[in-house]
């Protein structure tokens, strides 16, 4: 079960609902508490791999739990509580190396000629990446400030919380559990309920209506690398450029939408990254929680900005290979991350210049920039980039490749795609090109010039027409649900 | 507005809206998954793996075709002279495999009234391991478990292409049931066609004689499917033809090498197949007239609609049919004329 299916959407979350909703409205605060706590636990277990899964994450949340609330403890001295901390971040650490990097050690080992192991781990939790970065958070502040402290079952819900478990955003403790007591959200509210299913819907649109459509055009083109020339590469680049922001960013919608149909409010992953004049800019829009974790716990203690410049970059530098290394065990993930390591250096070494420049050549440059990045990160390996990159650049302007537009007709395109070739075959090749070039500029409008959706969600007025919108988008959104793909970030 | 009256509104028009979807789905049911067509309507091509396994349990028929892009052509009609049947539905499916077959005769055979299955007997069906090519038929239209339906009654396929190509297609009578799925129209059958496009994967074909050493499992494969349905349904006539490819098919299997695996393998099955006496066999792939006549096809192996009626009139009169005295002789014949014709002939 994942967020966008017919069990969740029609059966899992009104249950979950209508429950909380009944226990909070009696007063049965921890009642409520528990109704989410077991509904996340359950959602987990309905995900691969399962009950194997579930008991990892208990585990290590577990794990985790004992050594802020019992280790760090403020009756502690401070070295004692020092070796703690680094304990806790070092199991952590640890288990997510032992379920995604082992076998890309092994590889790098055996490249460096060094011997080969077979491993394979015994279960890869899902959302791995997302509740250790949260479990991290949560020792370093324990151990920053040793008030901190939670129950167990606050805990707990905090980081198996279901709309957030598979993809982020990568809350903090701090963030989520005081909502979660907190008297006044336990009221029904349905000013936030209505935002909630706006942004639920607008959610599952970016995600089904867009990303995927966009989705099935990315991989057809992503298998013709050899056939595509200048002209189709730039429609596949541009595609996945943004199908990836539009896959992401819908999920973290749908998640804030849940939170807000719970009184609760989630912390934002996205705003607008496509309109960033500058990497540096992007990298504050883009994937929010994540840039805020690598600044607050490792770029800030490894020095930050205060040893200088050389120092300064250099840091940088470390954070985007290990941001690369964060989204996947391989070298093209890695190179992907270096990108934007030296993109950010260079950002900043020419900002006094580049900020005269007018705006709209900045966006081009910092999406261009971005775009290309994005072949890396697409790529199946990086024999894979460097080709497509190729094709961009030497392939040539050659036609559509009609093959890629036949095979990639959004689905609610093919009954006019279908009357087009009765009427006039002949146009059926043109009408797929004006099809596709139409969705991708839609998508671009989306992302890059109108409201983002936490803008739309923030001025929200209830009106006849945001009904039959968010009617409409919802209906399409159900029957897209029936040839739903997987999100990107749950892979992570 | 107030934020609670366009939750609620959201809620229930959305939730009137899909339930207007379903019913639709459920009444017009382009796939004929729960009923044979409403209000004198027919049950049109739509999507042709979504909708023949429903066609297969909801029609009614005494005689059912079950084949790959080879009886595409066929007009179910044809088959209706009181000879072969009287009333025939054709369950086709392009590039059918074996798993493809199975789930359809599952259902034909599940149904009484069944007297006559025609089977169209491709080459490929005996090479290939059945495993590796499993059906891509929706489980939720396959089986009768309705809690699945779901994801036909809301599905983004069925609602915005499906539904209205079934509702224009019955009135436009552009596609009648009885030639569902037939392509004949809509290409042309011509030497020069049929060359074009074989000719590029010539040059890149390379052996594959492996598969030589690998047949006898394939067959026993196709037969450990096949068998038991034809020793289920006595009463059933089995009919399977051999349907003529051109002989840029047999070119090519010389040049891959599997021209000896090809014709061994379907001797080990016809033997097999006529050791059942409700089971038939018509070959046609001797038929040199035909084959050599590159005007009759598409590509190396897609017939035109003349060659479809040629073969169902064959089957009508008992002509072209192989029993387990000739089967033998006619492989071999046919194998070494493939061998000793000239192929360059064909590219002149």
């Amino acid at each position: 079960m994942v967020l966008p299916s017919y069990s969740f959407i029609f059966i899992f979350l009104p249950i979950t609902l209508i429950l909380y909703w009944i226990a909070t409205s009696r007063n049965l605060y921890t009642a409520g508490k528990l109704i989410l706590l077991i509904s996340s636990l359950l959602f987990y277990a309905f995900l691969s791999p399962g009950i194997k899964g579930l008991c990892a994450l208990m585990i290590s949340a577990a794990v985790s739990f004992l050594i802020a609330n019992i280790g760090l403890s403020p009756g502690r001295s401070q070295s004692l509580r020092k070796l703690f901390m680094i304990t806790g971040v070092v199991l952590n650490i640890a288990f997510l190396v032992y379920c995604r990097y082992l076998s890309y050690i092994e590889q790098l080992t055996v490249y460096a000629g060094g011997p080969s192991f077979t491993f394979e781990a015994i279960v890869v939790p899902v959302g791995i990446s997302y509740f250790t970065f949260s479990q991290i958070a949560y020792i370093v502040d324990s151990y920053r400030d040793p008030q901190i402290s939670y129950s167990a079952i606050d805990y707990l819900l905090f980081i198996s919380f279901f709309p957030k478990i598979t993809v982020g955003p990568i809350a903090l403790t701090s963030e989520m559990i005081p909502q979660f007591n907190d008297v006044s959200r336990k009221q029904i509210n349905f000013d936030n309920m209505a935002k909630g299913f706006y942004r639920f819907t607008l959610g599952l649109s970016k995600k089904l209506l867009i990303a995927d459509n966009l989705g099935k055009f990315v991989d057809v083109g992503y298998v013709n690398i050899p056939n595509l020339g200048t002209s189709n590469a730039i429609l596949v680049i541009l595609s996945y450029t943004l199908q990836i922001y539009f896959d992401f960013s819908g999920y973290c919608d749908l998640a804030s939408g849940i939170c807000l149909m719970l009184n609760l409010d989630l912390c934002e992953n996205f705003d607008g990254p496509y309109r960033s004049l500058s990497i540096s800019e992007f990298w504050k829009r883009w994937h929010i929680t994540l840039t805020r974790f690598f600044r607050n716990y490792l770029y800030i203690p490894m020095g930050g900005n205060r040893k200088g410049k050389v120092r300064t970059y250099l840091n940088n530098l470390f954070i985007f290979l290990v941001s690369g290394l964060w989204h996947g065990a391989a070298t093209h993930f890695v190179i992907w991350g270096l990108i934007h390591g030296i993109g950010i250096i260079i950002s900043k070494l020419i900002s006094p210049v580049s900020i005269k420049a007018p705006k709209i050549i900045r966006w081009a440059v910092t999406f261009a920039f971005v775009n290309l990045a994005w072949v890396f990160f697409r790529a199946a390996d990086t024999t894979m980039a460097f080709e497509m990159l190729r094709q961009l650049f030497t392939g040539g302007f050659v036609p559509l490749n009609s093959a890629l537009i036949a095979a990639c007709i959004p689905t609610e395109c093919q009954l006019l795609q279908w009357m087009i070739l009765k009427i006039a075959p002949d146009f059926t090749y043109y009408s797929g090109c004006i099809i596709w070039i139409c969705l991708i500029l839609i998508a671009l409008y989306f992302s890059a010039v109108s409201k983002t959706v936490r803008q739309r969600c923030d001025h929200f007025s209830p009106s006849a027409k945001k009904v039959a919108i968010t009617v409409i988008l919802f209906v399409w959104s159900v029957l897209s649900l029936s040839e739903v793909a997987e999100f990107i970030y749950v892979n992570f | 507005m107030t934020g609670k009256q366009y939750f609620i509104r959201s809620i229930a028009y959305s939730f009137g809206l899909l339930l207007v979807i379903a019913a639709l789905t459920v009444i017009i049911d382009p796939f004929v998954h729960y009923h044979a067509p409403f209000f004198g309507l027919a049950a049109v091509e739509t999507e042709e793996r979504g909708q023949q396994i429903g066609v297969a349990k909801n029609m009614h028929y005494d005689t059912a075709i079950v084949g790959s892009s080879m009886s595409e052509n066929f007009e179910a009609g044809w088959f209706n002279d009181g000879i072969i049947g009287d009333k025939t539905v054709k369950l086709s499916m392009q590039g059918a495999h074996f798993d493809d077959y199975s789930r359809l005769l599952n259902v034909v055979l599940s149904k009484q009234e069944t007297k006559t299955v025609i089977i169209s007997l491709d080459n490929y069906l005996l090479l290939h391991n059945p495993k590796e090519h499993p059906t891509t038929i929706p489980e939720y239209l396959e089986n009768d478990d309705y809690s699945d339906d779901i994801y036909y009654l809301w599905n983004k396929s069925v609602a915005f292409v499906f539904l209205p190509q079934f509702i224009i297609n019955n009135i436009t009578h552009d596609f009648s049931a009885d030639s569902a799925y037939s392509w004949a129209d809509r290409y042309t059958f011509d030497k020069y066609v049929a060359r074009a496009t074989y000719l590029p994967y010539r040059i890149m074909q390379q052996k594959d004689e492996e598969v030589f050493n690998a047949y006898y499992e394939y067959v026993d494969s196709f037969l450990n499917g096949m068998t038991p349905y034809i020793e289920a349904r006595p009463d059933v006539n089995f009919i399977f033809y051999a349907p003529p490819y051109s002989i840029l098919y047999w070119d090519d299997c010389i040049l891959r090498g599997r021209l000896t695996a090809e014709i061994c393998a379907q001797n080990e099955v016809f033997n097999a197949l006529l050791e059942y006496d409700n089971v038939r066999i018509f070959y046609f792939q001797d038929n040199w007239d035909i084959i050599t006549d590159l005007n009759n096809y598409k590509d190396y192996s897609h017939f035109s609609r003349d060659i479809s009626h040629y073969i169902y009139e064959c089957i009508r009169d008992g002509k072209c049919e192989v029993t387990k005295e000739t089967s033998f002789d006619t492989l071999l014949k046919f194998s070494e004329d493939v061998a000793d014709y000239d192929h360059e002939i064909s590219f002149h």
